[in-house]
């Protein structure tokens, strides 16, 4: 095989097999730790899942039975019956979805088989967002950008799409648009980001003492430095709910559009903020995910949206 | 809560399985005079045991202070191996480890020192709460021995599944080529599944600190 064909993106090979999917050389470089941030975090999703409480039934009637409630009926109903499925067998079932993340994590890390590790994750995130998520709350109406939306598995679908290996020597603005290219990048990030000021203003989140009260509920049995923050920034947003959602839905909106922006100085004032507040939502309202609660499945959408923000920060070539 | 009976004991297999493995790469190393890193070699079989007994009863050989001492000298000597080979490359000569790997395994050792004096040990409780649903508050059926300074514990366990990432992202594709004039000590020593069982220490490392944060 020479190495035109290896290292082609599969955009050009236009065949998508299990052979293409092993071997091959990946390159390393920015794309190649993006690529193990990723792996870090299925890796970390995988043991999270080993957890003793994910054996219990606790774990179906505490974490997937609430995100059934205000589903259409169409994706409800199917919920209802993997629901059921994992509600009788608790221990086999989580022991398969553990060991499925743990090996998603193992085959991106591992660069013989990071092709079959992204494309795999792709569908059991789709799967996991809704079965496990209820599709992140969209059509429920609960989806909020503070506190997850639109659902933290389905940003692992997205990022392993726009960090699928391809020839570094592809000249691209931003990592994320190497393989999909420029345009759908950008409209990648426009939708997502666009969502999350939608979000920001339906489902009733401004609402006096809404965000408090969204801070507050999760604060029990988070360790005491922790709990302090939370309830520091709670008594901060308590009575200011509006004028939060405002300026959160203007600054979610100039972070959607500012791909566009020719200037990169603005585009990486703007990354900085997207970067700014999955960092505040990551430790004020999801609280790490709530690792330190036992029953975390994932970090939460914080950390997630910081790494989809850091493939759209422009390449050194693209600044000059 | 406690995990399935099946879950400790089966990592606690593996860890055996590692350590009886380091131990037939430090003999191999003595009958073949091959080159190798004797401390790196001991500081994976020392960890190997400390873990297996931290995750099941039957694996307690030593008190947890007594690993505690025991890896964190380990640490000390890796590390003091890691800056003489930085500075002193000649004097380690036939000697193989970069100081980034010893520094890694000395890092390694001293998150196990953590994890024994934290109070990460088999789970008290009798039987499994696995396929239950357990009421919350249930004195002795749902709590279980929480660990000290728990955000430390997440930190590093998210620094052990960072070294499991990078150690697989630098294993080699193909078994090591054995080079002429050597005796096949390379292959006996099989690196690649060295490599591989420190990424199952550090994984296995990481659920043990996991698993005890409630």
């Amino acid at each position: 095989m020479t190495e035109s064909t290896v290292s082609a993106p599969l955009s050009s090979t236009r065949t998508l097999s299990l052979r293409s999917l092993v071997g091959g050389e990946v390159a390393g470089g920015r794309r190649r730790t993006l690529q193990l941030v990723l792996a870090g975090f299925w890796l970390l999703d995988g043991v999270l899942q080993f957890q003793p409480a994910m054996f219990t039934k606790n774990f179906v009637q505490m974490m997937i039975y609430p995100t059934i409630a205000g589903n259409p009926a169409v994706v409800a109903s199917p919920m209802n019956w993997v629901r059921t499925i994992i509600f009788n067998h608790p221990v086999g079932t989580n022991t398969a979805f553990a060991c499925v993340q743990l090996a998603l994590g193992l085959a991106i890390a591992y660069r013989p088989t990071v092709k079959l590790g992204l494309a795999a994750s792709i569908p059991w995130a789709v799967a996991v967002w809704w079965f496990g998520e209820g599709l992140g709350g969209v059509l429920s109406g609960s989806a909020d950008p503070i506190s997850g939306a639109p659902g933290a598995v389905i940003l692992y679908a997205l990022l392993a799409v726009l960090l699928w290996p391809v020839d570094q020597s592809a000249a691209a603005p931003f990592e994320a648009a190497r393989f999909v290219g420029v345009r759908a990048a950008r409209a990648l990030w426009l939708i997502m980001w666009a969502s999350l000021v939608y979000f920001t203003f339906a489902g009733g989140h401004d609402a006096p003492g809404a965000l408090a009260g969204q801070i507050t509920a999760t604060v029990d049995g988070q360790p005491a430095w922790l709990a302090s923050i939370m309830n520091y920034a709670a008594n901060l947003a308590n009575g200011r709910d509006l004028a939060i959602s405002v300026v959160l839905g203007v600054v979610l909106a100039g972070i959607a559009v500012s791909v566009y922006l020719p200037w990169v100085r603005v585009r990486r004032g703007f990354l900085v903020a997207a970067l700014v507040f999955c960092a505040v939502i990551w430790v004020v309202v999801e609280a790490f995910g709530g690792v330190f609660l036992g029953m975390a499945t994932d970090p939460n959408s914080g950390p997630l949206l910081a790494l989809l923000a850091i493939t759209y920060w422009p390449t050194t070539a693209s600044s000059r | 809560m406690n995990a399935p009976a099946w879950l400790p004991a089966i990592l606690a297999d593996v860890m055996l399985a590692i350590a009886a493995f380091s131990i037939w790469r430090i003999a191999m190393a003595g009958v073949l005079r091959a080159p190798t890193d004797l401390a790196h070699d001991a500081a994976i079989l020392l960890l190997a045991l400390a873990t297996a007994g931290m995750l099941v009863r039957w694996m307690h050989l030593l008190s947890p202070g007594a690993w505690a001492v025991l890896l964190a000298a380990t640490g000390v000597w890796l590390a003091a191996h890691a800056v003489q080979t930085h500075r002193r490359p000649e004097e380690v000569g036939a000697v193989p480890g970069s100081p980034r790997g010893s520094l890694a395994a000395a890092a390694v050792c001293a998150i196990g020192v953590y994890m024994l004096l934290a109070g990460i040990a088999p789970s008290t409780i009798n039987g499994s709460t696995a396929g239950y649903y357990t009421m919350a508050g249930m004195a002795g059926m749902s709590k279980d021995n929480t660990i000290t300074y728990p955000a430390l514990g997440v930190a590093f366990a998210v620094v052990l599944l960072g070294f499991a990432v990078a150690a697989l992202d630098r294993l080699p594709r193909a078994p090591v080529e054995t080079a002429p004039g050597d005796t096949g000590a390379t292959r006996a020593l099989a690196p690649r599944l060295f490599a591989l069982s420190e990424v199952a220490i550090v994984v296995t490392m990481a659920y043990a600190i996991l698993a005890k944060l409630v």
